[in-house]
Parts: C-alpha cells; structure tokens; sequence
C-alpha cells in the first residue's frame, strides 16, 4: 500500500523508463507503446472529468477523440496536397505546425461537446449514456460516407506534423511532447477540479437538488465541464492520429468510446491518474496477452469485472486502500 | 414602482390588495403566494392556496399529513412547476423563475430529510453555499479549499449553529441533530431575503428541539421564516401567524392565538393530532 502521491509519480516514472529501457536494450517498439499509453491516457483524464468528477456517464468520447484526430488529418491533407479548404470568403489553407492543429483540435472538440452537451444533459442515466452514443455513431457514419477525406477507408497522413525547433519523426521526441503534453492535461485537471468550479462540479454529482437549492445552475456547470473534456480528449485524438500518421472512422466508433471509458474504469473513476494506469495496463494486456492469443479481451473483459466487482476504486484505488468517492 | 433592478421592496398597489385581507403585514410582504393550484392528474395537491410572509415574522404553515404541504414548499421554491396561480418574491413576479434563480434572489430553503453532500466536509457542505451566493462557480483555477473569502464565512456560519469543531468530518458523519443544524448553517450561509424551513425539527429530541426553537427565535432577526411544522409546541411558540393546510386548501390563516382557537381548525387537525 502506498500513498496517491507516490503512486502517481511512480507511474510517471515507469512511464518515461520504458521508452529509455526500449532504446538501450534496441526495441524502439516499446517507445510507440509508451506514446500510445501517454494519449489514450490523455483521453481517459478528458473523459475523467466528465465520468468521474462530473458523474456524466458519456458513452460517445469517441466523438470528440475521432474529432480531433480528423482535425489534425483534414489540415494536414490540405497542407501537403497544397489545396485550401476554403477559399472564400477567407482563404483558410491547411496546416502540418502542431501548434495550429491542437488548439484548432481542441476548439473543435470543445464546440462539438458543447453542441451534444446541450441536448444530452438534459436527460440522465440511461438516457444520457445512450444519447451520448448515438450523437458519436451519427459522427461515425457521417465520416464514412464522406468520400473527400477517405470515408470508409480513412485519411492516411504522409508526413508527421512538424512542431517549430523539434524533430518529431524521432520515436522519442514526438513521445516527449506526448507525455508533456499529458502532464498538462493532468494539471489542468488537478486545477479544475480542486477549484471553485470543481467544488460546484462534485456537489452536482453528488446531490444535484442541494447544489442547486444553493443557487447553482447544474446543467451550465455540467456543460462546462462537457466542454473542457471533449476538448482533452480531441487533442489526444489529434496527437493519436499523428502517431499513427493515419486517421480512419474506426476512431469515432463505439469501440473506441468503450475503450477509454474501460481504461478509466480499470484505472479508477475520480483519480487523477487513474486514465494514466488504466492506459498502460490497457497497452500492457493489449501488447502481450494479444501476443498469446487473439482472444486477449476476453481476459480484458475478466479483468474489468473484477476491478468492478472488488475494488470500485479501480487500480489507484486498489493500491491506495481508498474506496471510491461516493 | 419598481427601481431599478426591478425587484426590491417595492409594490404595486393591486400586489397590496391581493396579500392576506386586511393583515398589517400586508404591505410587508416579501413572499406572496396567490390562488397557487397543482395537480397530478386527477389529483388536486394544492387548491387556490394564497398566503403572504412578512418581513421579519414567522410564519408556520401546518397540517396533517398528506395537506400539500410539502408540494407547495416546492411550488415555491422552483422544484415544482404550479399549475395556475401566481408566487411573488420581493414584488417580483418568480413563477418562470427555476430553483437556482429563485435561491440567488435571496430564497433559501432547507429539506424536510437531510440532502446534504454526504462526501464533502461539514466546511465543503457550507462553502458551496457560500460559492453559490457569491458567484465565480466558473473559476476554474485556484484552489477553492484555501480560498479565504469561502473559508471564512462558512466558518463564520458553522460558529453560529455550533458546528465549528466539527468543521472536517464528512457530512455523512454527523449524528441527526448535528446534519439538521448543518442545513441550518447552509441556509444562515445564502444570506437569504427568506427561508422556507421544511420540517427543520423532523426527528430532533426533546432537548434538540428545544435548542432549535431558541435558535429559530433569534434566526428571525436575519431573515423572515416559512416554517413547516409538525410540532405544535414549536408552532405556536414561534410562529407570528398560522395558516392551516388541510387536502390542499388553506382552511384557516390569522395570528397564532387565533388559530389555537378556531373551531374548524380544532376539530379538523389539532384535535386529532396533540390529543
């Protein structure tokens, strides 16, 4: 049993050694490992603040993860076939420079959370979780009937990104902006939720009449914290299409929502880094017990019920001994 | 006759006439219920229900169980949308108002069963309020929990009803009487124009009940006071004027020694009820 604080930093820790351990012993694929547990984390800490801190079960962050990823694929597709999106009223041209596609991406994310948000909150329970899903297939389907950027086949990116003084076709660097990255993202959240917001934020989950018998309006409160998620989570979808140099409908599908509501589940609801660990057991099992056997979900799938079933406070939980908030 | 911001104590002349016929509170009156109707379908919950509160009084609304009483408490408060009928708050008319709305203008209530925030401190439960009264639940950077113009207040207020050495349980700690002052110190913490009391004695003790009856006397001083009440003590100690709700109707309202007296009201609740 350890403390949270020292848990958290160990996780960072064997974060940053596996890549290193990865170049030393020559097994640059562990380096894609680790940048792929640095994003999907990233997407589960958006997610995190909507599910966990919010209590806003969304089975549809696909949508903003495969908008992102679509963000970062369309600017770049233009850039590198020097057509420009638009050319009236403004000539609006595509862009490789990270630093314009991530605030772009999550502008993007942000204003699609706002839009599903706005309808979607309005309901809860089951209702929620099923308008969520069904606002992030309608995303899907669109994607793939839109011939122009690939549709069914996907939107294949030639050239990584470029990000002004670094090389990011190193393996390593674009993993170094990848993990700063989430360490961003998750002193934002730390911020957010121990702020002022974040009180209003946890006191709706918890008792929604009280919060607003005090005079907070829970669903502007609510829409709040759906944007600063979706927003997260599409700029982990737009690092994700970078890494994969390749941007396919396959991102906003319900398996995907399913997968990073699974590592926040199996990481821990209401965990700072609860994503981070849930993302690398995610990769972990993914990695090697996919190397045993193709039914490696199905041990995914035991894994979960299990976390679930015993220790509600997922793996942070588990090795903390602190229960689940209420 | 309105200022400025459209509300405040001001009123039209036909508001005056509406309120309680007749009463010298009249043209006090911060809270004007006015021919209030709700039903569930079939079901008539509140029929024509008017009544006023006057700054500074008490005012206890009583009746058996079953009278409406706590649907109109959430008429008034905005949980519950009325049917026909009109709620005016500081002369100002509040029926499209929803309950956030309605608890910034000044409205504060307390639930008849505890509905506090069972994970957050005794301290976090009452700086909500705070937070909610003052604004900036859009700040999302600063820590909320070292914010000194949270902090101090809501200790401010847990000094006030006894609460302050018990400021870091969690609220799901405290025994029955303890979460009842708690919701005390929550409203206390709105700084409202008037509380809506539901039931603020349901399961106290003797002794508690007693407390609180002393506390309430001097409560009045901040804010006029709604009170539902089962207690007939604690009624008729405290109360200024009484109206009596009976399946859904207000049979009775008037100065509480009148009531005490009022034959239909006898004979339809306090008879059956203090024996």
């Amino acid at each position: 049993m350890i403390s949270e604080v020292r848990l958290n930093q160990t996780l960072v820790l064997l974060l940053v050694a596996v890549p290193l351990f990865g170049l030393i012993v020559d097994q640059p694929y562990l380096v894609t490992l680790a940048t792929r547990v640095a994003i999907l984390g990233m997407a589960g800490v958006g997610l995190n603040l909507a599910l966990g801190y919010g209590g806003l079960v969304s089975f549809g962050h696909a949508a903003y993860f495969g908008a992102g990823g679509y963000v970062a694929g369309i600017l770049a597709h233009h850039a590198l076939n020097v057509e420009p999106i638009a050319d009236w009223p403004i000539l609006i041209s595509g862009t490789t420079e990270m630093l314009i596609i991530w605030p772009l991406a999550m502008l993007f994310g942000a204003a699609l959370a706002v839009a599903i948000g706005a309808l979607s909150l309005r309901t809860s329970g089951v209702y929620f979780i099923m308008i969520t899903l069904a606002f992030a297939q309608m995303l899907f389907y669109f994607a793939i009937s839109w011939p122009s950027y690939g549709g069914e086949d996907g939107l294949p990116i030639y050239v990584r990104n470029r990000f002004p003084g670094l090389n990011t076709f190193d393996p390593l660097t674009f993993f170094c902006i990848c993990l700063a990255l989430l360490m961003l993202v998750l002193w934002v959240t730390s911020r957010v939720v121990g702020s002022r917001f974040g009180l209003a934020l946890q006191a709706a989950r918890q008792n929604a009449e009280r919060t607003t018998s005090v005079g907070i309006d829970i669903f502007r409160i609510r829409l709040t914290a759906f944007a600063l998620s979706g927003a997260m989570t599409a700029l982990a979808g737009a690092l994700y299409a970078d890494l994969n140099r390749f941007v396919s409908p396959s991102m906003l599908s319900w398996h995907t929502s399913g997968e990073i509501m699974i590592l926040v589940i199996l990481g821990g609801v209401t965990r700072l880094y609860g994503p981070v660990a849930g993302a690398g057991c995610f990769v972990l099992l993914e990695q090697f017990l996919g190397g045993l056997t193709e039914h490696w979900q199905f041990w995914l799938g035991l894994m979960l019920v299990g976390v679930v079933l015993f220790a509600k406070g997922g793996i942070v939980g588990l090795l903390t001994r602190r229960p689940a908030d209420a | 006759m309105r200022d400025a911001t459209g509300y405040r104590k001001s009123f039209t002349p036909d508001a005056a006439r509406r309120t309680n016929g007749g009463s010298d509170a009249a043209c006090n009156a911060i809270l004007e219920v006015d021919q209030l109707t709700k039903r569930f379908g079939a079901v008539v919950a509140n029929e024509c229900v008017s009544f006023d509160l006057a700054v500074d009084e008490i005012h206890a609304l009583i009746g058996p169980n079953g009278a409406g009483k706590s649907t109109l408490v959430r008429q008034i408060t905005g949980e519950l949308r009325h049917d026909a009928g009109t709620i005016r708050f500081r002369g100002r008319d509040i029926s499209h108002l929803g309950a956030a709305d309605r608890a910034r203008l000044g409205l504060a209530r307390s639930f008849q069963v505890s509905s506090l925030i069972a994970g957050f401190s005794v301290l976090q439960n009452v700086m909500l309020a705070i937070l909610g009264r003052t604004g900036g639940h859009y700040r999302v950077f600063g820590r909320a929990m070292t914010d000194r113009s949270l902090l101090e207040p809501a200790v401010a207020c847990l000094e006030r009803v006894g609460l302050a050495d018990r400021r870091s349980l969690p609220a799901s700690d405290l025994s029955h009487g303890e979460r009842r002052k708690l919701e005390i110190a929550v409203a206390l913490a709105l700084e409202p124009e008037a509380f809506v009391l539901d039931e603020p004695m349901a399961g106290m003790g003797p002794e508690g009940t007693r407390d609180m009856t002393d506390f309430f006397f001097g409560l009045r001083k901040a804010a006029p006071i709604l009170l539902i009440e089962h207690d007939m003590d604690v009624v008729f100690k405290l109360a200024d004027r009484v109206s009596v709700l009976v399946g859904g109707r207000i049979i009775a309202s008037g100065p509480a020694a009148e009531i005490r007296q009022d034959s239909k009201v006898r004979a339809a609740y306090l008879g059956d009820d203090t024996g």
